[in-house]
């Protein structure tokens, strides 16, 4: 139990810092996607535990955003979904293919937004998100996944182990 | 660890369930569930801001750049009451010269029975903080911080630590800084609420330019700026400025400052005239704010 409880209580507390902590001190269009990166190096490293972690990152986002209820957690699920499909493809190590699916999903996350978006109605002009957010992101997520890799590599067998020991 | 060959179908089980809640969400925006999780995160996110402030602030300098902020801030706040001040002076000259032109018909048609009347509601006077407010004001307002920001790029929210306990309401006005408009309650939650932004791009609010008194629709850009549009090509449209709510529509009190005029896009083959605003707020240091939740006259 502790295995599906731990990812979910370190996503929200994720997500608590990306809506708080980091906004006075990134006061730029982008912020480090803190849940994003968490959230889907737990669904790399992982498989039901992994989901579920993107899942609740998902609806915690949802409680914090203004964006109407689904599209945050759909674009994260998709994000990851399609990055689970590109981690097929043959990558030298375990850590350049979790910070390559942290690079997929960041991509596949924004563009699903401004996708819907677009679909409401509300105007996003694609060269300035893509040079203020989406270019800043690329480069920043994946770097941001290096410390999240080893937390989360690190921390799994902990959770596991605690609960065989049950 | 997994390997991505073996991986379960939990993946896109949960994602074909995130696809039917965003069918839900988008073809019911109300649809908004009172979500635990805000509960819970609500103090959590007011300790991680005022941490984040408390960071920011030392990364901003030493103490005497400290001192000197402080006497800025000061100053700053002098001058933007005395440019309220001004706002509502300026105000009082149009709005005496409008029922000048309106005597004069009067007076040049006496045939005519005639009775005069606001375009909506009564005006608001800059309010001061809820707990000093004067009882005969004109509006009441709750005073909020800013326990959170939006965490998607492409939407501009804040989360405030006043809810429905407190008397918030949806589309309440949401006033920062010099008491400018911050934007408006978009969803409240028990004990916090959202605050859609002026410069969110789905945020439009009727106004008025003070000097020209010429009317347009102020909204947001996703670049995070604020543009007026759809004012027409025979009004008058002057750097510098001041742009207020109209009051139009009755979501948003009167004379509320938006801005000022910064610079104008538009040109002279358009149907509208359109311009950039400059924002009464600072939208980036909100820490504070007032939501007014009523004013004379609204029921």
């Amino acid at each position: 139990m502790r295995r599906f409880l731990v990812p979910i209580l370190v996503v929200l507390l994720a997500a608590a810092i990306e809506s708080a902590l980091l906004p006075p001190l990134f006061r730029g269009a982008w912020r480090p996607g803190l849940t994003l990166v968490v959230a889907s190096i737990w669904a790399h490293l992982t498989d039901i535990d992994g989901a579920i972690a993107v899942f609740a990152g998902g609806i915690a986002l949802e409680a914090i955003s203004g964006l109407p209820f689904g599209v945050i957690v759909f674009a994260l699920m998709l994000g990851n979904g399609i990055a689970a499909l590109v981690d097929r493809a043959p990558l030298p190590s375990a850590f350049f293919r979790a910070t390559n699916w942290v690079a997929v999903t960041t991509l596949v996350y924004h563009l699903a937004i401004i996708g819907i978006q677009t679909l409401r109605g509300v105007e996003i002009d694609l060269a300035t998100a893509t040079t203020t957010v989406l270019i800043p992101l690329l480069l920043f997520n994946p770097l941001l996944s290096i410390p999240a890799f080893f937390g989360v590599r690190a921390l799994i067998p902990r959770l596991r182990r605690v609960t065989r020991l049950r | 660890m997994n390997r991505s060959g073996n991986r379960s179908l939990f993946l896109p089980i949960l994602l074909f369930v995130a696809g039917i809640l965003l069918i839900l969400g988008l073809s019911n925006p109300g649809l908004a569930p009172d979500n635990p999780i805000t509960i819970l995160l609500a103090p959590l996110q007011q300790v991680l801001r005022a941490a984040g402030n408390a960071v920011a602030g030392i990364f901003q300098g030493t103490s005497d750049t400290q001192v000197l902020r402080a006497r800025n801030t000061e100053l700053e706040v002098r001058l933007r009451d005395l440019e309220i001040e001004n706002l509502q002076l300026r105000e009082f000259k149009a709005t005496a010269s409008q029922y000048r032109s309106l005597l004069a018909f009067a007076v040049d048609n006496p045939s005519f029975g005639i009775i005069g009347a606001d375009v909506i509601g009564l005006g608001i006077k800059a309010c001061t903080d809820a707990r000093t407010a004067n009882p005969g004001a004109p509006s009441v307002g709750i005073c909020a911080n800013v326990i959170g920001s939006e965490v998607s790029p492409y939407a501009r929210y804040l989360v405030i630590n006043a809810g429905r306990i407190h008397g918030i309401r949806e589309g309440m006005a949401v006033v920062g800084g010099s008491f400018g408009l911050a934007g408006r309650v978009a969803l409240v939650n028990e004990t916090s609420s959202e605050v859609l932004l002026l410069i969110d791009p789905a945020s439009s609010v009727n106004v008025v330019l003070v000097g020209s008194r010429a009317t347009g629709t102020v909204v947001g850009q996703s670049d995070g700026s604020l543009r007026i549009t759809n004012v027409l090509q025979s009004d008058v449209i002057a750097p510098d400025d001041i742009v207020v709510t109209s009051g139009l529509g009755g979501l948003l009190p009167r004379l509320l400052p938006v801005g000022r005029i910064d610079r104008i896009t538009s040109t002279d083959a358009q149907l509208f005239r359109e311009a950039v605003v400059r924002p009464a707020v600072d939208f980036n240091r909100l820490e504070s704010v007032l939501i007014i939740t009523s004013t004379v006259g609204s029921k």
